[in-house]
């Protein structure tokens, strides 16, 4: 059903660590009785009590086991990125869009409050849920964007009396990719807390079609010293490097901001851009 | 009955319908009671102060001469003599202020207080409150138990008969089932104050109840405060909170303990609680507005009690008696063996602005991480406590307490020291198997030092999951730290034990004489001929003959081999029981009075950290310089000293348990010098502390022997064998020859040397050499073992083969005989 492309974890340290750290933190944090340091609500903890810390601490742990059930799968799934990226740039994305949501939830709350009629109360103090929600809604923009569909299966007729009942008419028939099993548990994990979840990882979507659309920066910053603490920690481990596709010019491979996923062989101008860059660019010319 | 999910006797609904009558008139008379009407009629009030003075007849009630329209409060009227209601008065009205001026308490005062109570020597006249003649059948829970009580408990030889007598009666007519006569009850009852004679009678045991305290001077005072607020926030009086206390006294040497749990009144806004005992001859709870010194507390209380019924009755649809099951009945019928108690508590106001304590109180309820203050210490200023029954007066003073809430953080962080302290431990293990993964050196390690730690792991595991019902507030990491325990005791430690257990079984059938030569299978005529450097390895018969009698002892062990599964059977069985045995000692221990109790601690705590000892003795017999890494003998001991330290070194332990720095002290003492005794086993030698003439030697595996030797003993034919000679070129009369002989292991040649000396190399004039050389003319040959090694059992092998081998298995790879570790 979930397909990968391999069975374990095998080359994908960055996954494996969040993975590990995605169930570990919550239950040391209960042991420790400090779930309360993963609340955010901006009013009080922010606007009356400055407990900025709370900005930063808000997206590392789950507060409930279903959310953190849900998410292992979920990350699992997800860690196709990571052979496609490479590990240094997979843990720097996720960094990047750790720290954008940081800003991004003070513009959201700001706008929800200001810009939203009064009596959308629901909207309006939202209790941030925990967990690094935006980094899988992040993850998710890219695994929609970039992983290739493995298999699609159609279902006929899904809505039941869908049809006027003839004989003759065809079956209504829905196609769906193999990538639905993982839309379906992020969907049920976005909706956990209703509106208190969704929020987070709505902006994590949004964070990560900013980011790998490279309409806001981040895409090509690496987190320093990524490959010498590796080669510290996983001496005996090979790195493996991304299967990245051919690259005609060597422009590509020297750090332009193209994105080498669309440098085909045939385009043996300009590769195509895409198209946030595209309208984006037009006003950088 | 509703709630009761048992069929009742006759009887016993009979009773439970008089005590459910009983409580709504007792109900009635609070709600239609003034300040000025008094307590009513209601159990165990009837009678004033002054009237059990004047000796007045119970069953007279209401005296005829007694105005009841002019309740004040003195002993008049009160069950409070004037002179403890004058105490009460000081108690809770000699307020202080806190330094903003204002007197604030913190609504949750739920809590722990520790301290010293002091009786007062004032004899006080006992009001008497027998229990109504319908619930005495259930005051104890056997006839037996009855009886045996009045047995103990009176002094006097009369009354003592007349109540077994009187016991058994009543149990007759228990058993009859219709043997309550009304009259005749009523008669032995309500005759006179001063002559019950039934078991409802206060006087005639009252000295052995509990929470009689008359004759401890002063004892150990023990409280618990519960303040709770459960779905009566819309009452109109938000000052008022309902209170649960629960203390303990105790004397000073913990011989007598006097549990009494109390209910009543805390009230906010000056920080006094009010509360007491309730029992089926003391239906104080009806009366409490009563007896609260004043009328305006008694106004406020009433309507509060009042309101509050009404809720409750309004939550619950069905009759008002609905929680009043046999049960409730049984409960209060039991309490009647207690004394009564009426207390008066004031706590200090705490010195903290009102928005910092509403904080706190927010936070306390609702833990969501407020930037508030730290919670304050809660004080107990002033407290009296009064038995009306009893007449016992004491009280207690400035004591200091904590809240439930950090008694429980601090307790947690306790918990989460011992799970790492216990990952550490398994950590230290973990290495240590690995460091000994080959059966040499798993068989220098002793059994009964990872045996006694085992147990200390064991009994943790059974106590940590004792406490987790306990303290329930920290189940989860209470059963997170036994879950770790038990993977240390019961998976790690049980599994090298079972290694260690199965390598050292051939040792099992033989004597300690025997194992101390290093070896069973050891040479023995080493001992006889010490003279012979000891390194002989002799070749006549005789030396022979032992050998081969260790052998057969050997051999009947290798009979007697248990497979794993057996011996790892036996061992966890072992293990579970003697699991049981220790946590119930514990726990069994934990009640013994003062005294004892720190005699048997004291033992225990000598006895488990005495693991290394076992060690020392294990070095001994192998004849091995080293065990235990370094690592995990110093880890280990830092682990599981640190413990000991923070209970006994630390004054202010969760465990409320005393320090004892010379106990420590010379604790620590007892295991530095078991570390040094390793220490030096190793640096000096195994056996070095012992004289030599207690001890055989090691059995070497490069004996110096003669060459007729090689021919008797090894039965090697050295003509057949291929050899070849070399003359030494050094001195004349040194001569060398080399035999060839097959190595089993790998299967090439091992080159014996024969060096042939003249006579007179051995200063010595031992029988054997004697013979020798008899036997081979004037010279004798010497075969000199270097780059060979012989067993026991007479097989040649190279150095590097049997040393790989021995790295695998103890025991010859021809013949199959245990042999000595290198």
């Amino acid at each position: 059903m979930l397909v990968g492309i391999s069975k374990g974890l095998k080359h994908m340290p960055v996954t494996k660590s969040f993975l590990i750290m995605n169930m570990l933190i919550p239950v040391i944090a209960s042991l420790l009785d400090i779930k309360y340091a993963f609340y955010l609500k901006f009013d009080p903890f922010i606007y009356q009590w400055h407990q900025y810390w709370r900005l930063l601490t808000n997206q590392i742990s789950f507060s409930s086991e279903s959310q953190v059930f849900f998410s292992t799968i979920i990350l699992f799934n997800l860690r196709t990125i990571e052979r496609l990226q490479s590990p240094n740039k997979f843990a720097s994305f996720l960094i990047s869009i750790f720290l954008y949501n940081i800003v991004l939830q003070l513009i959201t709350n700001t706008f929800l409050k200001v810009l939203l009629p009064d009596n959308w109360n629901f909207l309006q103090s939202l209790n941030y849920a925990s967990g690094p929600l935006p980094v899988i809604g992040a993850l998710l923009y890219e695994y929609s964007a970039f992983i290739p569909v493995v298999y699609k299966f159609e279902l006929t007729d899904i809505i039941p009396g869908g049809g006027n009942g003839e004989d003759n008419e065809v079956p209504q028939k829905t196609i769906f990719s193999d990538k639905i099993f993982t839309y379906i548990l992020c969907l049920q994990l976005s909706l956990s807390e209703g509106m208190d979840s969704f929020v987070p990882m709505f902006n994590g979507w949004v964070l990560g079609f900013l980011v790998s659309g490279q309409i806001i920066p981040g895409k090509n910053w690496r987190l320093p010293y990524f490959t010498q603490v590796r080669k510290y920690l996983y001496k005996n481990t090979r790195i493996v490097r991304p299967n990245l596709a051919p690259t005609n010019n060597s422009q590509n491979a020297t750090g332009q901001p193209e994105n080498s996923r669309q440098a085909t062989p045939e385009s043996d101008t300009e590769p195509v851009r895409p198209l946030a860059t595209q309208f984006l660019d037009s006003f950088r010319r | 009955m509703p709630g009761t999910d048992y069929e009742l006797a006759e009887d016993e609904r009979q009773s439970l319908d008089t005590f459910n009558s009983e409580r709504n008139r007792s109900r009635s008379v609070l709600f239609n009671s003034t300040y000025e009407s008094g307590y009513g009629n209601i159990t165990g009030l009837r009678m004033s102060y002054k009237d059990a003075m004047d000796n007045r007849n119970l069953s007279l009630y209401p005296f005829p001469d007694k105005d009841y329209d002019h309740f004040q409060e003195t002993e008049e009227y009160s069950i409070l003599p004037n002179y403890v209601s004058a105490l009460a008065n000081d108690v809770w009205y000699t307020n202080s202020h806190n330094k903003h001026g204002q007197s604030l308490f913190m609504k949750n005062l739920t809590g722990s207080f520790r301290g010293k109570f002091k009786t007062s020597a004032l004899n006080f006249s006992k009001i008497p409150m027998p229990v109504p003649e319908y619930l005495s059948p259930y005051v104890y829970e056997n006839p037996f138990d009855r009886s045996r009580n009045n047995y103990e408990d009176d002094e006097d030889e009369n009354s003592n008969f007349a109540n077994a007598q009187n016991g058994a009666e009543e149990a007759n007519s228990v058993a009859d089932g219709t043997g309550f006569s009304e009259d005749s009850a009523s008669d032995s009852f309500y005759d006179n104050g001063s002559r019950y004679n039934t078991l409802s009678d206060n006087r005639a045991y009252v000295s052995q109840r509990i929470g009689n305290v008359s004759n401890i001077e002063v004892g150990d005072f023990y409280i618990e405060v519960t303040t709770q607020r459960n779905g009566e926030d819309n009452l109109t009086n938000s000052n008022i909170f309902p209170v649960i206390i629960n203390m303990q006294l105790t004397d000073t040497d913990q011989t007598e303990v006097h549990p009494i749990s109390m209910s009543g009144m805390y009230f906010l806004d000056n920080g006094n609680i009010f509360a007491t005992t309730r029992s089926a001859k003391f239906e104080s709870y009806y009366a409490l507005p009563h007896l609260l010194l004043n009328e305006n507390n008694f106004e406020a209380v009433k309507s509060y009690m009042v309101e509050k019924f009404q809720y409750h009755e309004s939550l619950e649809s069905s009759s008002v008696h609905k929680n009043l099951t046999f049960d409730v009945l049984r409960e209060d019928a039991r309490e009647t063996l207690k004394c009564e108690f009426v207390s008066y508590l004031n706590f200090n106001p705490v010195n903290l602005t009102k928005e910092e304590l509403e904080m706190i109180d927010d936070e306390i309820l609702d833990p969501i991480g407020r930037p508030t203050a730290e919670i304050p210490k809660f004080v107990i200023n002033q407290g009296l406590f009064y038995s009306p029954d009893c007449g016992i007066l004491f009280e207690i003073n400035n004591l200091e307490g904590r809240s439930h809430y950090s008694q429980i953080s601090r307790i947690r962080k306790v918990v989460i020291g011992v799970m790492i302290l216990v990952s550490l431990q398994l950590y230290l293990l973990i290495r240590q198997m690995n460091l000994t993964n080959t059966p040499p050196r798993i068989s220098r390690i002793s059994y009964h030092t990872l045996s006694i730690m085992n147990l200390i792991d064991g009994t943790l595991t059974m106590i940590l999951l004792i406490s987790t019902v306990i303290v329930f507030d920290l189940y989860i990491s209470l059963a997170i730290a036994a879950l770790i325990t038990f993977t240390l005791s019961s998976i790690f430690e049980l599994r090298y034990m079972v290694g260690i257990y199965m390598l050292q079984m051939n040792e099992q059938n033989v004597d300690l004489w025997t194992i101390l030569r290093g070896n069973p299978t050891d040479d023995s005529s080493n001992n006889e001929s010490s003279s012979n450097n000891g390194d002989v390895l002799p070749t006549s018969t005789g030396g022979f003959q032992t050998q081969a009698g260790n052998l057969n002892t050997n051999t009947t062990t290798t009979t007697n081999f248990e497979d794993e599964r057996t011996v790892s059977s036996n061992l966890y069985s072992r293990f579970f029981f003697s699991l049981i045995f220790c946590s119930f000692l514990v726990v069994n221990v934990s009640t013994w009075g003062r005294a004892p109790r720190f005699f048997t601690e004291k033992l225990i705590l000598v006895f488990i950290n005495s693991y290394w000892y076992p060690q020392i003795v294990r070095n001994v017999i192998r004849g091995s310089r080293t065990s235990f890494s370094w690592e995990f003998i110093i880890g280990t001991s830092i682990v599981r000293l640190l413990p000991i330290y923070y209970v006994l070194g630390y004054s202010n332990n969760v465990f409320h348990h005393h320090t004892d720095y010379n106990f420590l002290i010379g604790l620590t003492i007892f295991k530095l010098i078991s570390i040094a005794a390793l220490y030096i086993q190793e640096k000096f030698g195994p056996r070095v502390l012992i004289p030599k003439r207690y001890l055989p030697n090691i059995y070497n595996y490069h004996p110096t022997l003669s060459l007729a030797d090689l021919e008797n003993g090894f039965g090697i034919d050295l003509l057949n064998s291929k050899h070849k000679t070399v003359v030494s070129s050094n001195g004349d009369h040194t001569h060398k020859e080399i035999f060839k002989m097959d190595c089993a292991i790998c299967m090439t040649d091992v080159d014996i040397p024969v060096t042939t000396k003249n006579e007179g190399f051995t200063d010595g004039h031992d029988s054997v050499a004697e013979d020798d050389r008899l036997l081979n003319g004037t010279d004798t040959k010497l075969v000199v073992a270097d780059d060979f090694m012989i067993t026991p059992c007479h097989h040649i092998f190279h150095n590097d083969c049997l040393e790989n081998w021995m790295r695998y298995k103890l025991k010859c790879p021809v013949c199959r005989n245990p042999l000595p570790p290198i």
